[in-house]
């Protein structure tokens, strides 16, 4: 059972004239299973938190735990350990890696961070199939749509059954149709597969979906 | 260093609808490597041709496999014995007599200094694998009378002589205190004959062992050459072998120290010829680099998205290393097909370039013959009558063996250090980017 604990946080960027501060002392636990959505204005901060969160970035004070973990402390080795087995990342973007077809995208990290070949492939397989893409599997990137993309970037996220799933705007590239279909899988495969799910958005109807709603506004979390 | 993990995460990444051989940077590199793998691989597969052909040559028609010299004047009755023993030993093909001296020789349009070499008359029956390279231009081998004469085609070209014309030869004769006499004889020309290579034949004439005892009386003069069923194995203890048996009164002498510092000067050439050929290998090599550095920038996205998904960064280093391998076989390859057909048709190639060569000289006078008038010339690359009469091949597998192995390990090397930083690179500061 996978959990967040967020103490003290600070992020501030250094602009070159001037350090912009994002996150004031942020403080926050996410229960094990707990769906989570965060809004707030562009550039209130919610990538940046989400971006600590998984490793990706640099916290400038604080402390961030996840399933234990002190992510801020783990040397490079264990931290990708972390990234492959204790969280998954959805991006805006799909960043599917344009040479490997939606199948190979799917199972490149599981097989990556150690899975036999066969065992990742099966895996892979059978996500995509959960979300109804099976008949894509071996298609390349460039020959899916846009909602068929995120979906297997939605898949690849879970291919590792990590505890924890960040997701960043996943529908922000995404028309209303493909939005609301990106969303219902989503949301239904961390149901099914009883995931943490920390989900930023700008789409406050999304707040309806999750179990906590919460608000970033000037470098400050806000529960609503 | 290199897993089938990263193995595959090489071949999906170069394999990419505009990769390998649509990139240019790894084209570039791959046809690096290949091309300067192909002078190395001439230089090599023709220089152990040339050395193993020229030394061919010297072991059965110069020095043989031993040489037998005795400390006293050697009768026949003593040379009798000497060859019957030597031919006892299992190890023995054909041991037999032969008289060297020197000498002038004139015929009517010319004359020159000699080098005699007095042979049994059936020579060619006892030692089948000199006959293999004796190559008889025109007449016939005989040796059979006390005037005969084979002589080489270099002698005949200087004497101007054919098969059936005589020509005059002087030799000294040595008397104990008295002056050295020069002594005139006759000998009828035979055959002409070309060993193939310049150096044994320039002032060779084989005439009949009986005229040689009596034309150089000197004890120096009489060696007995060995021929072995196999002169490269175990020749110090064959040489050994043959000294026991003859016992005290004569010194033995096996191919290898009487060709030594021949043999010796050809490898050293060969080996600084190679040593250049490497060092263009080299420098293809760290073209790889740049081409890793290209790959690494293209690729940056997928590597962001690889670490944000756990892939450790020593994965991505093994990766692009992978592709300097990869790119490292596809040029040794290359190379070594490209360098082989080479080599194997370099006669071809060598013939091809002289006509090219003297086409465009003609074409040049043709084209400016009012305002330039060019000597007459016909353009030689490689004049044979100087080396052996065609350029020999010899595949040396265990060197190519070798030279792939370095090859490829330098495609690694060279792929490195960009591979490391690729997999030093931060996914965040990638994706921001992008």
């Amino acid at each position: 059972m996978s959990n967040i604990v967020i103490e003290n946080l600070y992020k501030s960027y250094n602009t070159g004239t001037e350090k912009l501060l994002i996150l004031k002392n942020l403080n926050l636990t996410v229960e094990p299973n707990t769906r989570v959505i965060l809004t707030g204005s562009s550039g209130s901060g919610k990538s940046t938190l989400l971006n600590l969160i998984s490793g990706m970035d640099n916290i400038s004070r604080g402390k961030i735990l996840v399933d234990n973990y002190n992510v801020h402390q783990l040397d490079e080795n264990t931290l990708s350990s972390f990234r492959a087995l204790s969280i998954g990342l959805i991006f805006q973007f799909h960043y599917l890696l344009k040479d490997f077809t939606a199948l190979e995208n799917v199972m490149m990290p599981a097989y990556m961070t150690g899975m036999p070949k066969a065992a990742a492939l099966a895996k892979a397989e059978e996500l995509i199939v959960e979300v109804g893409l099976e008949a894509r599997m071996n298609h390349l990137p460039s020959q899916l749509s846009g909602g068929e993309k995120q979906r297997i970037a939605v898949v690849r996220s879970m291919i590792n059954n990590p505890g924890i799933i960040l997701a960043d705007e996943p529908t922000g590239n995404l028309d209303e149709a493909n939005s609301i279909k990106v969303e219902e899988i989503l949301f239904e495969l961390v149901n099914n597969h009883g995931k943490t799910l920390l989900l930023v958005t700008h789409d406050n109807s999304l707040a309806t979906r999750g179990d906590r709603h919460l608000k970033l506004e000037n470098g400050i979390l806000v529960e609503l | 260093m290199i897993s089938t993990r990263s193995l595959f995460l090489a071949t999906k990444l170069l394999s990419g609808k505009k990769h390998i051989f649509k990139n240019r940077n790894i084209l570039g590199a791959v046809l690096g490597i290949g091309l300067s793998l192909i002078p190395l691989i001439v230089v090599l597969e023709i220089s152990s041709g040339m050395i193993e052909g020229i030394t061919e040559r010297y072991m059965e028609i110069g020095s043989y496999h031993l040489q037998v010299k005795p400390f006293f004047y050697l009768d026949q009755e003593h040379q009798d014995l000497a060859i019957q023993n030597i031919k006892s030993l299992k190890d023995v093909k054909s041991a037999f007599p032969v008289v060297n001296g020197v000498g002038l020789a004139y015929s009517e349009n010319g004359r020159t200094g000699i080098s005699f070499k007095a042979l049994p008359r059936d020579y060619l029956n006892i030692d089948k694998s000199a006959a293999k390279f004796i190559k008889i231009e025109s007449g016939k081998f005989k040796l059979d009378t006390n005037d005969s004469a084979m002589l080489s085609s270099e002698v005949a070209r200087i004497l101007d002589v054919v098969p059936g014309d005589r020509i005059k030869i002087l030799t000294a004769r040595k008397f104990p205190g008295r002056p050295t006499v020069l002594k005139p004889s006759y000998l009828t020309v035979n055959g002409i004959f070309s060993t193939g290579y310049y150096e044994l034949d320039a002032l060779s004439i084989y005439i009949n062992i009986d005229k040689g005892k009596k034309l150089f009386t000197d004890k120096n003069s009489l060696i007995i050459g060995v021929k072995l069923f196999n002169p490269f194995e175990n020749i110090k203890e064959k040489t050994k072998e043959v000294r026991n048996i003859l016992g005290t009164g004569y010194s033995v002498f096996n191919w290898y120290n009487l060709e030594q510092s021949m043999i010796d000067s050809f490898n050293t050439t060969k080996t600084i010829l190679l040593f250049i050929m490497i060092l263009i290998v080299i420098v293809a090599a760290m073209n790889i680099s740049s081409a890793i550095v290209m790959l690494v920038m293209e690729k940056e996205e997928a590597i962001a998205m690889l670490k944000s998904t756990g892939v450790s960064s020593s994965i991505i280093t093994q990766a692009f290393v992978s592709m300097g391998f990869i790119i490292g076989i596809l040029g040794t390859f290359t190379g070594l097909v490209l360098g082989l057909l080479a080599a194997i048709n370099i006669n071809e190639i060598i013939h091809l370039s002289e006509i090219i060569i003297n086409r465009f000289y003609d074409y040049i006078q043709i084209l400016f013959s009012p305002f330039l008038i060019l000597k007459e010339r016909n353009f030689i690359i490689i004049d044979t009558a100087y080396y052996l009469d065609k350029i020999p091949i010899k595949l040396d597998l265990n060197s190519i063996l070798l030279i792939s192995t370095l090859t490829v390990l330098l495609s690694v090397f060279a792929a490195y250090f960009p591979a490391k930083r690729a997999g030093r690179l931060k996914p965040m500061d990638i994706l921001r980017k992008h």
